[in-house]
């Protein structure tokens, strides 16, 4: 995953640019996709001496990664003799912390380096794939998505007469389910829940029960939402008149999801910043999902839905920014 | 947020990279598109100054796509409508698309044969519903040589409907001809909507028989589901009409990058008929069986080049077949065997083109042309081996244009031509919508229909010929051609409407209107001394453009339903004609039924169960040319369970219908009796 997104420049920036790290640190930046880097140069908040130039690394299948090095000492950084090959970044002496901004990224690290990794924006389907890497017992994670119980939050303000809420559960049980039901127990709102495998098996689950549903809820699963099956699931909704919340990112939203708790990039360099101290310090924090979080809702979705604005006044202010 | 700002429409996230291992949502624009919806990109809301609910609100469908070819709020569509969904579709418990229709206020439903069904608007219909105006995903259906729709062969299974849009008023500014006073619109879901398999099967008295079997998957990126159905009943008691209906229907969806779709729909329908003679003319029932074929395809390719336009083209080609042998008699003229031949065949090609774009928030406009040719040829109702082709080119335009917040404008209009009447029609309607306060709207509408004159209205000769003597007798000698073609009917409405959503689920509808249709084409006995006629009195029927006939009338609709699995949809009209100018002895009057009222009521309990009941009643009226028949009481009832083995989900239906009376809908000396039939749906 490429984080074109202004948020996740700023992310790095800022990180590249704290000089608080405990001792001297070195971490590698690394992502799949050159343009994540491009958008760097320039930037005002971005002191070259903390980092070094990007370039491009080499991985032992031969895949062509971007990244750079950003030190806690800007002599460090300008230093570090550049290598062609993660192999060359995989030493401990050498690189403290890895952070990888894709799976790409990630899976290259997890398969090649021993070096603590940091995983950001995977979803935690992804990320419970990597961890179970031969190598991996020091790999931590900001997930992708927001904790998917928090869109029952959402929920709850935007449809305050909702009582049954749909949502697609794969085998076996996701993690996430637990969280889940003990938050809608809270909200009074009753799961539906479609026990599938598959993303055809999720669209097929979706129309005998449509009619009974005040809400659909998408779980954070690509082998069951995914390119495919959104739109047909989303065609359904639409034309029932049933609102659909969640989605990885905000991009579901502009797909037509009513609304969704998502991550906020711009506040999440604090959280990112912690897991990099732990793991420079020889901890493993469990991964996580985001804490910094904001509300996305499609206007137009909302507006043919009926959401009043005191509803979106107050949904956007659920999560409230510090 | 603005309160009443209509969705809009946008289509593309082009600008959106990939997500690596991931998928990038398609816009909603692009997605909906496909299901000729075609909603914005937007994440950007908006407040609304003074709003005043406390409670989130949400409604249930409340948008239409019929109306101007835009997607539109419900209260800001430029005609009145009904939209009939899935659910009440099954609630209904119909098995046949036009008792569906008599939930519609303002529309008449009746059944000269079994296999002969017709779905009027406001009256002044014969069997063929020549003045309604059928569509499939926007896509026009219907016979342009005989101007009628044959409701039993229509190639899209009604399991496959997902939703039905009426059009309760004319619009040929959106869709021209045959839109003289209603347009009812069949959508389907989407291919991907169908994965998997679905399968069903009805059984009851007088040999209902009825299967269905869908599968819906995928290969690489087009998504296709095929579907197939047979329908059939014994038709009425005594009366030789029972029939068969199959039909295969395929779809397909295929992707086209981020921006783009292609979209196949194919359709094969053949009815299998049984047919007899009524005519007193001649002496025997003549029974006989028949099959009519229609095909039906179509190519549709969407793209959208921002966020705010779309293009569509679409290629439709449709063929029918209607296959009535007829029959011959050696008992009419002495020594002289005739032959009665009903036989026809009709194709249609048609090519549209349409581009939509939204402007602004205060305006968007959706323009377009059309050009659709048919081949009509029938030895029987044309007197020629030949032949006739005629062809219609349409430009149209719509715009919709708020300049300030309760006010909602709709401006469109439709350009038309056809040789049949050798002039061009410029069709407008004119909307203007005020929302009231934040539950309700008032409308004005100025909305114009129209029909040009079929082929066989225009320069039909059905003839009946001798088999082993060279004479040729004619019943029908239409004399329009001759005189420079018959003028195309006109409908001008005027409408004020009110619609009122007091509360989330909750709607209410009112509509009074007053109609003028011009031109209407009537069917006449003339002398005809220049060759031998089959009627008495040397007459034959032809047909004339009629003096005005004015419609008049208020229709209501009111839609409930509650969180406890309630639903009521009700409707009403009351209807008033006349035609004091009419040189010509037609009962015009007496074809449009005063009143009509209609109520769905459906009821989830506990443990998936469901009843419904499913009433219409309308008050005596006589077909066009038809005998009179009396006021009916029709109600239909249901239960149905719902049942689940794992993933797989079924449903059982018990479904009753006539349960008050027989019921008389076309000819009062043929009533349908009580029915029972069991249905038993499975999703695996």
């Amino acid at each position: 995953m490429r984080p074109h997104t202004l948020g996740g420049w700023l992310l790095v920036g800022w990180l590249a640019f704290q000089p608080a790290w405990a001792g001297s640190l070195t971490v590698l930046f690394l992502a799949s996709g050159e343009s994540f880097f491009h958008g760097m140069r320039g930037l005002p908040l971005w002191p070259s001496e903390t980092r070094s130039a990007s370039r491009s690394i080499t991985t032992r299948a031969g895949e062509t990664l971007y990244g750079f090095i950003a030190a806690s000492t800007p002599r460090k950084a300008l230093t570090a003799n550049p290598s062609a090959t993660l192999a060359g970044y995989c030493q401990p002496d050498r690189t403290d912390v890895i952070v990888a901004f894709d799976e790409a990224a990630a899976q290259a690290v997890a398969q090649e380096c021993t070096v603590p990794l940091l995983v950001v924006r995977v979803s935690r389907q992804q990320v419970a794939a990597l961890r179970v890497l031969p190598l991996r017992d020091r790999t931590s994670a900001l997930y992708l998505e927001a904790e998917p119980r928090l869109n029952l939050q959402l929920m709850r303000v935007l449809l305050p007469e909702a009582r049954t809420v749909g949502v697609w559960v794969a085998t076996p049980t996701p993690a996430w389910l637990s969280p889940l039901r003990a938050e809608a127990q809270r909200l009074q709102l009753t799961l539906e829940e479609m026990v599938v495998s598959d993303d055809l098996e999720a669209v097929r689950a979706l129309r005998p029960r449509l009619t009974r549903l005040d809400a659909v809820l998408l779980p954070p699963d690509l082998t069951l939402i995914n390119e495919w099956s959104l739109k047909p699931l989303l065609l359904m909704t639409v034309r029932q008149g049933v609102p659909v919340f969640g989605g990885l990112t905000a991009r579901y939203v502009e797909a037509g999801v009513l609304a969704a708790v998502v991550a906020d990039e711009a506040r999440g360099s604090e959280q990112m910043q912690r897991f990099i101290d732990e793991l420079a310090q020889g901890r493993t924090p469990a991964p996580a999902y985001p804490t910094a979080v904001r509300v996305v809702i499609n206007a137009t979705m909302a507006q043919t839905l009926g959401v009043s604005a005191e509803a979106l006044v107050r949904a956007r202010s659920l999560f409230p920014r510090y | 947020m603005k309160q009443h700002q209509s969705p809009r429409f946008g289509f593309s996230t082009r600008h959106s990279p990939r997500i690596c291992r991931s998928f990038l949502p398609c816009a909603i624009g692009c997605l909906l598109a496909v299901a000729s919806l075609g909603w914005p990109l937007s994440v950007a809301a908006e407040g609304r100054p003074n709003g005043d609910h406390d409670d989130a609100e949400w409604d249930d469908a409340s948008w239409v796509l019929t109306p101007a070819r835009l997607p539109q709020r419900l209260d800001e569509a430029p005609n009145a409508m009904t939209v009939i969904d899935r659910a009440m579709i099954e609630a209904s418990g119909a098995r046949r698309l036009e008792e569906v229709l008599r939930l519609v206020p303002g529309f008449q439903v009746g059944h000269k044969y079994n296999n002969q069904p017709t779905a009027a608007y406001h009256g002044l219909s014969d069997e063929f519903a020549r003045r309604v105006l059928v569509l499939v995903n926007g896509q026009r259906i219907f016979q342009y040589s005989w101007g009628g729709v044959d409701w039993n062969n229509l190639p899209i299974p009604l399991k496959d409907i997902e939703r039905i849009e009426v059009i309760r008023g004319p619009s040929a500014a959106a869709y021209g001809s045959n839109a003289l006073t209603a347009v009812i619109n069949l959508q389907t879901g989407s291919a991907a909507e169908y994965a998997g398999w679905t399968g069903q099967v009805a059984a009851g008295n007088n040999q209902i028989a009825d299967g269905f079997l869908r599968w819906g998957g995928r290969a690489g990126r087009l998504n296709y589901a095929l579907s197939l159905a047979s329908t059939g009943e014994g038709g009425y008691p005594a009366i030789y009409d029972d029939r068969r209906n199959n039909l295969l229907l395929f779809q397909g969806e295929l992707p086209l990058g981020d921006q783009g779709e292609l979209q196949v729909f194919a359709g094969y329908a053949r009815g299998n008929y049984e047919a007899q003679n009524v005519n007193p003319a001649y002496p025997g029932t003549f029974e006989r069986d028949f099959a009519n074929i229609n095909h039906f395809q179509s190519l549709q390719w969407r793209r959208s080049f921002t966020p705010s336009d779309e293009l569509r083209l679409t290629l439709s080609r449709n063929q029918v077949h209607h296959g009535d042998p007829g029959f011959s008699s050696a008992d009419v003229i002495p020594g002289v065997t005739l032959k009665v031949d009903f036989q026809f065949e009709e194709e249609r090609e048609e090519l549209q083109l349409q581009y939509a774009r939204r402007f602004s928030d205060q305006w968007r406009v959706v323009a377009g042309g059309g050009y659709y040719r048919d081949a009509y040829r029938s030895p029987y109702y044309l007197n020629t081996d030949d032949t006739v082709v005629t062809h219609v080119t349409q430009f149209f335009g719509h715009g919709e244009y708020r300049p300030w917040e309760p006010v909602v404008f709709n401006l469109g209009a439709m350009l038309e031509r056809a040789p049949l009447s050798n002039e061009w029609l410029f069709l407008p309607r004119l909307s203007a919508h005020w929302h009231w306060g934040h539950h309700q709207t008032v409308r004005a509408i100025y909305a114009t229909g129209s029909r040009q004159p079929s082929i066989y209205e225009n320069q039909g000769q059905a003839v009946i010929r001798g088999l082993n003597q060279p004479l040729t007798l004619y019943r029908v000698y239409a004399t329009g051609r001759e005189q420079g073609g018959l003028a195309p009917e006109r409908n001008r409405s005027l409408e004020l409407g009110y619609f009122w959503q007091p509360a989330p689920s909750i709607h209410f509808d009112l509509r009074l209107f007053q109609e003028r249709i011009t031109d209407f084409i009537t069917a006449y006995n003339r002398l005809e001394t220049r060759y031998p006629t089959v009627q008495s009195g040397n007459t034959v029927v032809d047909f004339s453009n009629d003096a005005p006939i004015r419609v008049r009338g208020g229709e209501a609709q009111v839609h409930w339903q509650n969180r406890n699995g309630f639903r009521l949809f009700a409707g009403y009209a009351w209807l008033d004609a006349d035609a004091d100018g009419s040189p010509f002895d037609v009962d015009y009057p007496r074809s449009v039924p005063r009143h009509a009222a209609s109520v769905l009521l459906s009821q989830d309990f506990a443990e998936d169960w469901q009843a419904s009941l499913a009433y219409a009643y309308q008050s005596d009226m006589q077909w066009y040319r038809e005998a009179p028949i009396d006021a009916y009481h029709q109600l239909s009832g249901r239960i149905a369970k719902r049942l689940r083995w794992g993933k797989t989900h079924a449903l059982a239906e018990l479904i009753g219908g006539n349960l008050v009376e027989d019921v008389s809908d076309y000819l009062p000396n043929r009533a349908w009796e009580r029915g029972l039939f069991f249905r038993f749906s499975l999703d695996y």
